[in-house]
């Protein structure tokens, strides 16, 4: 007689449908989800905020908010949290999602099959961050470079934004006024939002001839011409287009800024009181006064300091440079 | 701001300019007799009779006079609205492929750490930075005030530097970026 080295099933459950089912509470993958996360180097947890103010201390290190939810044994889990900067972010939130459904299948059984990430805020480690290494690029050949300035010029020309919302302002609150006007006449004969009592008259008795009306039909027409010549024409740029050496990036100064930068450099040099610049559209003028009776080499330090800072601001259109230094007179 | 209402401005302004142009120039025209054939008597009223008569023989004139003002009304209020508009984005997609779930960056997270790296050098004194465009393919808008006794060389390379990293954090060389610099006047 052999014996049965199987174990036989045990009998005394019963069929499988009818031994009873675990449930696993959303709660326990939020856990587990926690867990997971600390176990990713360069993520973290968010303190938890109410109307953008942190709540609570500002722990060391605060948990990953997460939520997670069952549905047979598909689960799906939704977390915010942070990552160090600047670590690729792309990379480190596809760890965590691998991590999560890992340790999420083990644990449970269940197929994590959705892991969305929030990254709500990014890191800076308190220790010498990791500096990311940028070639600078050899000079582009010129059809790049005039691509570049092309752009530089979209990015900077004028929007027109001041006549644009002076013309809609008027053009609204007249228009609102004779809608409001010609409604009201059609439920009452006598109403007056506009004065129309005086327009009627004006229509009736003046002439097309009449100078009030020549000179208005004049200034109508220049005010269109304006307008058309605001429309069509470039405009002076808001911004002074410096060569960039990164291909993505446009850059640009204020007129301003270029002036406070260069009074600054003029300004700084042993020998000068006072320095005034002046900016034109192509061209820099530097008016510089020194103490000294005798200015000796100061007219080429100037203008050294000068073209020197232009050199390394490298506009895009080269500015034409013209200092001049005055002495102490007698 | 957003760069189509910039546009618009522009398609808009010429329009309402065009507009003008014709009804000054009709009108000056008219006054001068210059085409008295087409445009009529120059000593005639500016409302003459027959028009009156016209509006006052059709019910519906005054009815479409309404709806084209208030139509004008609509899209002059719309125009305005346009220029407040921004096309700032709130998150960042950073994960083509969301089949196993999708990964969002705040976008304030990343102007923040953008930021925090600017300030980091002496030269910066304040940096601004925005994303605008599309979640899929942002773009970079950032305003930065420098020191009077900056040496540009070193500031420009610094910001090169601080956009590098982001580059590298959301993993895009195709971040595109407008950087506007600002000097701040020297301190005497």
């Amino acid at each position: 007689m052999t014996t049965d080295l199987v174990p036989t099933p045990p009998t005394a459950l019963g069929p499988p449908e009818t031994r009873g089912h675990t449930e696993i509470a959303d709660r326990v993958l939020e856990r587990i989800a926690v867990r997971a996360v600390t176990e990713v180097d360069q993520a973290g947890g968010v303190p938890r905020r109410l109307l953008g103010v942190p709540l609570g201390r500002a722990k060391a290190g605060p948990d990953p908010q997460v939520t997670a939810h069952v549905d047979g044994h598909l689960a799906t889990v939704a977390m915010t949290v942070s990552v160090a900067y600047p670590a690729p972010i792309r990379q480190v939130s596809r760890c965590v999602r691998e991590r999560v459904a890992a340790r999420i299948g083990e644990l449970t059984g269940l197929d994590a099959c959705e892991v969305d990430i929030d990254v709500a805020r990014l890191t800076h480690p308190a220790a010498p961050r990791t500096t990311v290494d940028h070639e600078a690029p050899s000079a582009p050949p010129q059809a790049v470079d005039r691509q570049r300035r092309r752009a530089a010029i979209r990015a900077f020309r004028p929007r027109r934004t001041l006549p644009a919302v002076l013309i809609a302002a008027l053009l609204a609150a007249v228009a609102l006024l004779a809608t409001i006007q010609v409604v009201a006449s059609l439920i009452n004969r006598d109403a007056q939002v506009l004065p129309v009592t005086w327009l009627t008259r004006a229509g009736h008795d003046l002439r097309w001839d009449d100078p009030a009306v020549l000179a208005a039909a004049a200034a109508i027409l220049a005010v269109g011409v304006l307008l058309v010549t605001l429309a069509l024409a470039p405009g002076r740029p808001r911004m002074i287009a410096l060569r960039s050496e990164d291909p993505q990036t446009t850059v640009g100064i204020t007129r301003a800024g270029l002036r406070h930068c260069l009074t600054a450099a003029v300004g700084g040099l042993d020998g000068i009181d006072r320095a005034h610049v002046r900016l034109r559209r192509r061209r820099v003028r530097v008016n510089a006064d020194s103490p000294l009776h005798d200015v000796g080499d100061l007219p080429q330090r100037v203008r050294q300091a000068v073209t020197g800072r232009l050199d390394e601001l490298s506009p895009m259109r080269p500015l034409h440079v013209r200092t001049t230094v005055r002495g102490r007179e007698e | 701001m957003h760069r189509p209402t910039a546009r618009a401005n522009r398609v808009a302004l010429l329009a309402f300019g065009l507009v003008l142009t014709a009804g000054g120039a009709a009108a000056l025209a008219r006054g001068l007799d210059l085409r008295p054939g087409l445009l009529g008597a120059s000593h005639a009223p500016l409302i003459d009779e027959q028009a009156r008569r016209y509006a006052a023989d059709h019910w519906w004139f005054w009815a479409a006079v309404a709806a084209c003002a208030a139509l004008l009304a609509l899209l002059a209020l719309w125009w305005l609205a346009a220029q407040a508009h921004t096309d700032a984005i709130h998150h960042i997609n950073a994960e083509p492929d969301p089949r196993h779930g999708a990964t969002h960056l705040s976008a304030r997270a990343a102007t923040e750490a953008l930021e925090e790296d600017l300030t980091a050098s002496p030269y910066v004194r304040r940096a601004k930075a925005t994303l605008t465009g599309a979640a899929t393919v942002p773009r970079l808008t950032l305003t930065v005030t420098l020191t009077a006794d900056t040496d540009p060389g070193a500031a420009n390379r610094h910001i090169h530097q601080a956009l590098a990293q982001l580059r590298h954090a959301l993993e895009s060389d195709r971040l595109t970026a407008t950087t506007r610099i600002h000097i701040a006047p020297a301190r005497h």
